[in-house]
């Protein structure tokens, strides 16, 4: 494109740009400080961090009142050129571009953020690497806000392996445990997989257009310079969105999420529920006008089959913390799938609740295996052994910890999706976009809101379980109830720095924070905010024009679909409540004894549908194999060969050892044993007798006078 | 008158047994009176040629030969004399210091 070059002038950096700039780096000051400090400052140390986060939010939400429904800002400056000497080469920007989106991405990050430094103080106070702890936390929070605020995709995708390894340092942070530390490893090459894709997807947009540049993009498609039905183009959304299939735990590479629980539970509260898993969400919304059709379909089912994958693996898990892990891979999978359908504002508009509820649930969920984790050693005395994040252990905590109870209750019914709640606004604005793009369709695509419908019902019945294992019916933790309520008297009480956040996030659960009306979002201020994002947009891009046809016909659907979405949510409930219900009242040992004679679905539900075991049999067994013929052959074929070489080198060397001693040493020896000889002989000459200087004269005085005679 | 072949071969005579002692003896003194009969026999060829000369050139040469040989022993005794201070002896197979 001969007028890209045009576009890429230097655009000055504003206040509010610089703004922008101080709530990028803050967090990597908060790093670098962290970092520095010596261990014994470690208590200064840390609330620096939290400081530094605490004015990070301040910062945020004013950059979000200046931005939001306002002017857009975007400062760029030429960031380096592959120029030679003479030869105008390509140019590389970088910039910040604040809109809308952005600005309520950094809202989420940073408060987020902020709250999960708060918790963590009391969560890690005695872990010995405290203070690396909280080092990688600021790294984190950087690297996120770079995507968020990044005006192109070449800086988007340099913070997104920025995501990938701070990611990796805090799931692997007990690396003193072998499973966090497979699991890092594991986080770490699901990301790389897909982040392959993001970077052909990049080398294709930059051979068809020369820049990377997102408003120079834009303006591409809105000028109608657009190359429409390329293949190319179509290859490079499918690229790019696999960057977001692997940072957003989609199938087929949702296999790290569940591990990275290994993480701490805080960790997973910032980035598996509300940042680094949103980033793919917000890569997609970033390039949602540039996707083609076909890349909008494939994202659908992609999405759809995640969100029930997810669901159906979340319904028999033990572990408090891997149930929270799947039902963030089916809500990501959720917000995908909204994407594909074209429910943009929707999608985000989840992204944006399921960041809140979900974060609530996982500090919820921190805080009680904080607790039990206490709890542990005391039973521990008494050999009875627990495992804190088991919930076959837990059971009647609503009396000991009334407030995580409320907190995960209410996050919870945000998850399921009941009416008041957050997510039954963004969760029935996505399904009315799935159900018209189903219609609208026709045939197959009604596959996607049929999966959507039965994720919700499942993810009501896998809540309902696990709140009812863990928060009603009579503790299982040890066998007489005596002994529970003596080890519940000596428990700590949660401290304030738990208790604000989970209060916090919990507050952001319900509806009246997002939309005045609590039971229809279609004219919330997030929506609107977000629909205005895409008003520049070209009226022909496919996004757009299925974004405005869900707009203009999502509310003849409405009440109907959201009828459906409750109802299904209450069976969920209810089914749930038939099995694990206070009358029933499982103990642990028919927990068990049930997982034991389970059905086939608990099985692959507990399996996660024997997605490792497949992987493990098909890539990792192959590599494997591959490695070991391949060292065999190494062994007995090239090793041989070399080590016959070798030989054969040792053998000529001695031969040229032998010639190099007898015959270039023997000539060097000869010469110099000549020279010597002749040096002694003229050196005679000298004698010093002066009667002998006198001889030698006199001869050659004869031998002149003879010379001259004859 | 005597023919001039009697004077070139007494000098030539003269030069030999010069340059024979020069060369032979060993004692530094001998040494030198072999130089003076070398200067004598170049002396005595001076003279004779002078004969068949008008001018008188030849022969003041030979008065400067001689006085040039008596300040050449004049130096070369004292030299002797500190050679032998020095070696404690005047036996020029002995003085070797000029050895290379």
């Amino acid at each position: 494109m001969e007028n890209s070059m045009n576009h890429l002038q230097d655009i000055p950096f504003t206040p509010l740009a610089y703004m922008a700039m101080a709530v990028l780096l803050l967090p990597l000051l908060s790093f670098v400080v962290l970092a520095i400090l010596p261990q014994r400052w470690k208590r200064p140390a840390i609330a620096l961090g939290i400081l530094f986060s605490a004015i990070n939010v301040l910062l945020g939400s004013y950059l979000f009142s200046q931005i939001w429904e306002a002017e857009a800002v975007h400062a760029r400056t030429q960031w380096f050129s592959l120029s030679l000497l003479d030869k105008e080469g390509p140019t590389f920007t970088a910039g910040i571009l604040l809109g809308n989106l952005s600005v309520l991405m950094v809202m989420v990050v940073t408060v987020v953020a902020f709250l999960v430094h708060l918790f963590s103080l009391a969560y890690m106070a005695s872990d010995k690497g405290i203070k690396r702890y909280y080092a990688f936390l600021g790294l984190f929070t950087f690297a996120m806000l770079g995507i968020v605020l990044s005006d192109n995709l070449m800086l988007i995708f340099c913070f997104w392996e920025l995501v990938g390894l701070s990611s990796y340092l805090l799931i692997g942070f007990w690396y003193q445990k072998d499973t966090a530390v497979a699991a890092g490893k594991k986080a770490f090459l699901a990301n790389r997989i897909g982040d392959l894709g993001f970077l052909m997807g990049l080398m294709i947009f930059w051979a068809y257009f020369g820049t990377l540049d997102l408003e120079v993009l834009h303006a591409f498609q809105k000028e109608g310079n657009w190359p429409t039905g390329e293949l190319w183009l179509t290859v490079a959304g499918i690229g790019i969105f696999f960057g977001a299939v692997g940072k957003s735990a989609q199938f087929p590479l949702q296999v790290w999420l569940p591990d990275a629980m290994e993480g701490p539970t805080p960790v997973s509260a910032l980035i598996h529920a509300a940042t680094m898993v949103a980033a793919g969400v917000f890569l997609l919304a970033r390039v949602f006008l540039l996707l083609e059709v076909d890349v909008l379909t494939f994202i659908a089912y992609t999405g759809a089959i995640t969100a029930f994958m997810g669901a159906i693996a979340a319904l028999y898990q033990q572990d408090i913390k891997k149930v929270l892990a799947f039902s963030t891979i089916s809500q990501l999978g959720y917000m995908v799938m909204g994407m594909g359908v074209g429910a943009y504002g929707a999608s985000l508009f989840h992204l944006l609740t399921h960041a809140a509820f979900k974060a609530c649930l996982f500090l919820s969920a921190g805080a009680i295996i904080h607790v039990l984790h206490g709890l542990e050693k005391k039973l521990g005395e008494d050999g009875i052994y627990i495992d804190p994040q088991d919930m076959r252990s837990m059971g009647g905590l609503r009396r000991y910890l009334p407030t995580v109870f409320i907190t995960y209750i209410l996050s919870a019914f945000a998850l399921i999706g009941l009416p008041l709640f957050s997510g039954f606004l963004s969760k029935d604005a996505l399904l009315t976009g799935a159900a018209l793009w189903g219609m609208e369709q026709g045939g197959a695509a009604y596959l996607v809101p049929l999966l959507a419908f039965i994720t919700v019902a499942l993810t009501a019945y896998y809540m309902g379980r696990q709140l009812l294992l863990v928060f009603f019916g009579t503790s299982r933790m040890a066998p007489d109830s005596d002994k529970v309520a003596a080890v519940w008297q000596q428990s700590q009480p949660l401290p304030w720095t738990m208790k604000l956040p989970l209060w916090v996030l919990a507050l952001g659960s319900t509806a009246f924070v997002f939309s005045l009306n609590p039971v229809d979002a279609t004219h919330s201020w997030v929506l609107q905010g977000l629909y205005a994002t895409l008003n520049s947009a070209n009226p022909l891009s496919i996004g757009y024009k299925q974004q405005m046809s869900i707009v203009a016909q999502g509310h003849h659907y409405h009440t109907f679909i959201s009828l459906i979405s409750v109802g299904l949510a209450i069976i969920g409930l209810y089914l749930s409540y038939r099995r694990y219900g206070a009358k029933k009242n499982p103990s642990k040992g028919q927990l068990v004894e049930g997982e034991r004679a389970a059905p086939f679905l608990a099985k692959l539900s507990l399996n996660n549908w024997y997605l490792d075991t497949i992987y493990d049999k098909v890539f990792v067994r192959t590599v494997l194999f591959k490695s070991k013929t391949l060292q065999n052959f190494e062994v007995r074929v090239l090793d041989r060969f070399i080590d016959i070489f070798a030989v054969s080198q040792v053998v000529l060397a001695h031969a040229v050892s032998i010639f190099d001693r007898w015959v270039v040493d023997g000539g060097v020896n000869v010469t110099a044993y000549a020279v010597g000889l002749v040096g002694k002989w003229s050196r005679s000459i000298q004698g010093g007798k002066v009667q002998s200087y006198f001889l030698w004269v006199l001869m050659g005085v004869v031998l002149i006078v003879l010379f001259f005679l004859f | 008158m005597i023919p001039i072949e009697h004077f070139v071969l007494l000098s030539a005579a003269l030069l030999c047994i010069g340059l024979l002692i020069v060369i032979i003896k060993k004692n530094a003194i001998v040494v030198l009176m072999g130089i003076e009969l070398i200067l004598n026999a170049s002396n005595i060829n001076l003279v004779a040629f002078a004969r068949y000369d008008p001018s008188i050139q030849g022969q003041l040469f030979t008065l400067f030969v001689i006085i040039v040989a008596a300040a050449e022993a004049a130096v070369a005794l004292a030299i002797v004399v500190r050679v032998y201070s020095y070696f404690k002896s005047s036996d020029l197979d002995r003085i070797k210091e000029l050895k290379g």
